[in-house]
């Protein structure tokens, strides 16, 4: 962005691109707000800590005590907070550039309720009393989770394509009707079960990370670390994608492959994502938007998108953990997935209001 | 560009029959023809987008079939008819991506690339906008930003899908007379579908006529605009009268 | 864009009414008869005509006859509720479910039950219509200019409603299993165990209901000219958007009230009926409601003999049949009516 009206000269020396300078703040405050909000979560809690013994337990010293809790108790909850967020984040960034919408996110289109189907089938069908554990939980779910977002996401294509173009518009539709299919089966699903299983797994459905382990997140830390490669690799193509099917083809982009490529790489985040921490709605579809009005960028930016991902999810578990026990409900805890969606919903209702008719990639 | 026996469609459905046209080098060749006859359909055939269900396109003697994304995007750049300008895009962002074909993955920004998209802004007189976002500007300067865009893939042919829907006259004129003037000053090979046949036959060197798919009549303007043929596919009655050289259609008004 | 009006179009029309209503007795007597424990004819001739508490009786007169009519009552008000709102949003997939009118209608239900301020079917109808009708004017106020162009920001606004709604009712049930596990069993729309009375207490409701619809759809086909056409031709367009929303308020709170929210009857009803009866909403509200109550008692049975000796309530299976016409109606027809 150029800073108010530049002499002839500076013109010509400044590039006709615009500037990188919004995105690079943004990414800095996200990383910050990232960083300030893991610290306060593992210090927050029903025995606090100092900033201080928080910190130097991170480093390797620290007390037993404070080891315990950090790394034992409230570390797997927070990196999975981390990593949650900043791979559904991912997922809803790709998909907007690729859906040309900013109203494409994982949960809206569909790809969260296939994954919840898969899982909440296995929670209920295999889980014993309380829910799963054992190998069901720690292979069969993730796996699950997996399946049924891959599920969906080739559904969603297979109906989205029409003549090998994507209309965006028609993509959010059909999402729609596949998220409300889901809906239909995870509530037959909860009929089945013992009122013990049902409890978690109701409360997984609305997005919880108070099961966090750490072998638990291992999966889609491999997810995530295997879709870093191509995104970076490849987010040049998304700059593409965004001017629509002809354009990207006119410029060379082998167009149906790339949106697969990319397609897969999304499914997979969500898929991962979702099997650690259940349906955290709205956070793939605000957190990319934030990032790109924050950078001023025609898409959503991938690396800025994935650490405000992470730092909004992060901060409201956080509130999820502590509003409760701090408005003296008790001790009782609300699933962090509440916490989005009820922060998240009016967000997308204010979108869906304030579109201006006939701007592309807004269904109008 | 030779296209020989090209027939396109989607899915099951033929809408291109089996057409050949020879297209000029280093000149204007505008494609007209009634809605939906084909025009678009023909023109992403033209540039790949559509896989060719017989017949082939060849480019200075290569089959565009043969060549590779990169080499084809180098070689032959394509407008489409209305295309999508997301929002926030600015019309500098925008014109810059036309160097994609030309950089791969790991090459960064360079001088050349900055002076190609700096000549290209001139060229549709948009380089004093370049900050502005595309959604802001009006029509005519869109459609300017987006051509700017083709022209900064820098390649020897350029297909433009109705770059004048939207235009007043005066606009529709300039995007008309820089069209011509980018295919007589570079030697480069300009293709444009345009529904105005007035517009078509000041402008053009080659006129191609298109009629459910087929090719009706190709030639110099003033051979292929006759009232007969005008009747014949479009199934309009009109005079065409000479204006400076070239044909001009003036519908028949019935009483 | 509207269907041009074809030739013969309100014979068939007509027509197919007619036939929905011979399909009526027929799909009842069906759910009279058919079950975990089927009857002969002269086993229910018996229940019906001369019940003396023979087993087959009990099933009948106790069991499925209260769910019987409870389908039909709720099948009809959904039905007629999907057609109204497609008609007044001009959206081929409006309808009660996707647009979170049931969402808005079951939270409040949640709420009531959970704070003690509602008790019993009438209290909850009464909760059920103040959620449904909050949801459906902010959707509505939300993605007006939507509508007047038509497209997906309505849906979308409605699955953001949806979640929404869903995400405190989950806040609400989850702080209390007791709540949790009888809003279960209710939330996923079923007819069964009902209980006797309930047929009785909504009834009136959707009566109401649909008589105000039937007044509404006069309006909705000048509204489906576009306002200002309509309001040259002296219709009082805020009017007539109020009583269709009073209608469909009154419709899906009773239908929500009494079985859970029942996806997909709505959308499924409303696209039948244009099929049958093309552009007119007079006789679309009529056909809607005949085929929402068809297929509501259908899918009650299905779910019942599929899965014997247990059931599949009726809303899995209306989900079950609707996602496909869902994605068939993405695919083939137009979304703007
Ligand atoms: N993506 C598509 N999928 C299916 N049919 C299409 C598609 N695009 C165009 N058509 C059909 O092909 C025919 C020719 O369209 P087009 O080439 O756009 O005509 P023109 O540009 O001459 O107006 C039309 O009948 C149109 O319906
Ligand atoms: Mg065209």
């Amino acid at each position: 962005m150029s800073l108010g009206v530049l002499l002839p000269a500076e013109r010509a020396q400044a590039s006709i691109r615009s500037s990188a300078t919004p995105a690079r703040l943004t990414v800095l405050a996200a990383a910050v707000l990232l960083l300030a909000g893991v610290a306060t979560s593992l210090a927050v809690g029903e025995s606090s800590l100092t900033l201080g013994q928080v910190l130097s337990t991170l480093v390797g010293q620290g007390d037993p005590f404070s080891r315990l809790v950090v790394v034992d108790f409230r570390g797997p909850r927070v990196g999975a907070a981390v990593l949650v967020g900043c791979s559904l984040a991912l997922a809803g960034a790709v998909l907007q550039s690729v859906a040309r919408n900013p109203l494409a996110s994982p949960d809206l289109l569909g790809l969260n309720a296939g994954a919840s189907v898969a899982a909440v089938a296995v929670v209920i069908l295999a889980g014993g009393n309380g829910g799963v554990s054992g190998l069901a939980a720690s292979v069969g779910l993730p796996v699950a989770a997996l399946v049924g977002s891959l599920t969906s996401g080739l559904v969603l294509y297979l109906l989205a394509i029409r003549g090998r173009q994507l209309d965006p518009v028609r993509m959010v539709v059909v999402g729609v009707g596949l998220a409300a299919a889901g809906t239909a089966l995870v509530s037959w699903l909860l009929t089945l079960g013992d009122v013990m299983v049902v409890g978690p797994a109701l409360a997984w459905l609305s997005g919880s990370l108070h099961a966090a382990t750490w072998p638990g997140q291992a999966g889609l830390l491999v997810v995530l670390a295997a879709a870093t490669g191509p995104l970076v690799l490849l987010a040049r193509r998304l700059d593409l994608l965004v001017l629509g099917d002809d354009t990207a083809g006119g410029l060379g982009l082998d167009v149906h492959r790339t949106r697969i490529l990319f397609l897969l790489l999304a499914t997979a985040l969500t898929g991962a994502a979702t099997a650690v921490a259940g349906a955290v709605v709205f956070l793939a579809l605000c957190a990319p938007q934030l990032a790109r009005g924050l950078s001023r960028a025609s898409r959503p930016p991938l690396l800025a998108s994935a650490l405000t991902g992470g730092a909004l999810l992060v901060w409201a578990d956080l509130a999820a953990r502590m509003l409760l026990s701090w408005t003296g409900f008790g001790p009782t805890e609300l699933p962090v997935g509440v916490f989005t969606a009820v922060l998240g919903a009016p967000y997308l209702l204010f979108v869906v209001a304030r579109q201006r008719a006939g701007s592309e990639g807004i269904p109008s | 560009m030779k296209v020989t026996d090209l027939s396109l469609g989607y899915g099951e459905r033929r809408i291109i029959h089996h057409v050949d046209l020879d297209i000029p080098a280093g000149a204007l060749t505008v494609i007209v023809g009634p809605n939906g006859s084909g025009k678009s359909t023909l023109l992403r055939g033209m540039a790949r987008l559509l896989r060719p269900a017989t017949g082939a396109v060849h480019l200075n003697g290569t089959d565009i079939a043969d060549l590779g994304h990169g080499a084809l995007a180098r070689q032959l750049a394509l407008l489409p008819q209305a295309p999508a300008t997301p929002a926030g895009l600015s019309v500098g962002d925008l014109v810059a991506r036309g160097r994609f074909p030309h950089r791969s993955w790991y090459q960064r920004w360079s001088e050349r690339d900055e002076e190609v998209v700096r000549r290209a802004l001139s060229q549709v007189d948009l380089i004093d906008r370049a900050d502005e976002p595309v959604t802001e500007l009006s029509g005519g300067q869109r459609q300017r930003a987006w051509i700017a865009m083709v022209l900064a893939q820098d390649t020897e042919h350029l297909l433009l899908d109705e770059p004048t829907t939207f235009l007043d006259l005066a606009h529709a004129v300039d995007v008309m007379t820089l069209a011509r003037s980018v295919a007589h000053d570079s030697g480069r090979t300009v293709i444009c579908v345009l529904h105005d046949l007035t517009l078509a036959a000041r402008f053009a060197d080659h006129l191609v006529v298109v009629s459910q798919g087929r090719i009706a009549a190709a030639g110099a303007p003033k051979d292929v605009l006759t009232p007969e043929e005008l009747d014949d596919v479009f199934g309009l009655s009109a005079h065409v009268i000479d204006v400076d050289g070239a044909p001009a259609v003036v519908p028949v008004r019935r009483a | 864009m509207l269907h041009a009006p074809r030739s013969g179009r309100a014979v068939t029309a007509w027509g197919s009414i007619a036939a929905l209503v011979l399909l009526l007795p027929v799909v009842a007597v069906a759910s009279l008869a058919l079950g975990a424990n089927a009857l002969s004819p002269g086993e229910l001739a018996h229940a019906v005509l001369h019940p003396d508490g023979a087993e087959g009786d009990v099933i009948v007169r106790s069991l499925r006859f209260p769910r019987t009519v409870l389908g039909l009552i709720v099948g009809a008000a959904l039905g007629a509720a999907g057609v109204l709102m497609q008609g007044h949003t001009r959206n081929a997939l409006a309808e009660p479910g996707l647009l979170g009118v049931s969402a808005g209608a079951a939270f409040a239900v949640v709420l009531g039950l959970r704070l003690e301020l509602v008790q019993g079917l009438p209290g909850m109808i009464g909760a059920a219509a103040i959620g449904a009708a909050s949801a459906a004017v902010v959707v509505h106020t939300l993605a007006r200019r939507s509508i007047r162009q038509g497209g997906a920001a309505l849906v979308v606004a409605g699955a953001a409603m949806t979640a929404f709604l869903g995400a405190l009712t989950s806040a609400v049930v989850l702080l209390d299993a007791k709540t949790l596990d009888s809003y279960r069993f209710w939330a996923v729309g079923s007819l069964a165990e009902r209980g006797q009375e309930t047929p009785v207490t909504v009834l009136p409701f959707v009566v109401a209901g649909l008589l105000l619809a039937a007044v509404n759809a006069r309006s909705l086909d000048l509204l489906a000219l576009g306002d200002e056409v309509a309001s040259a031709m002296g219709l009082r367009i805020r009017r007539a958007r109020l009583v269709g929303l009073l209608a469909v308020t009154l419709l899906t709170a009773a239908s929500v009230a009494a079985c859970g929210p029942i996806a997909f009857i709505g959308l499924l009803a409303g696209t039948l009926a244009r099929l049958m009866v093309g552009a007119s909403w007079s006789r679309g509200v009529l056909a809607g409601a005949l085929v929402g109550a068809v297929l509501t008692v259908t899918s009650d049975v299905v779910g019942r003999l599929v899965a014997g000796p247990g059931e599949l309530q009726v809303g899995v299976v209306s989900g079950i049949l609707g996602a496909p016409l869902l994605i068939a109606v993405i695919r083939r027809r137009e979304l703007i009516l």
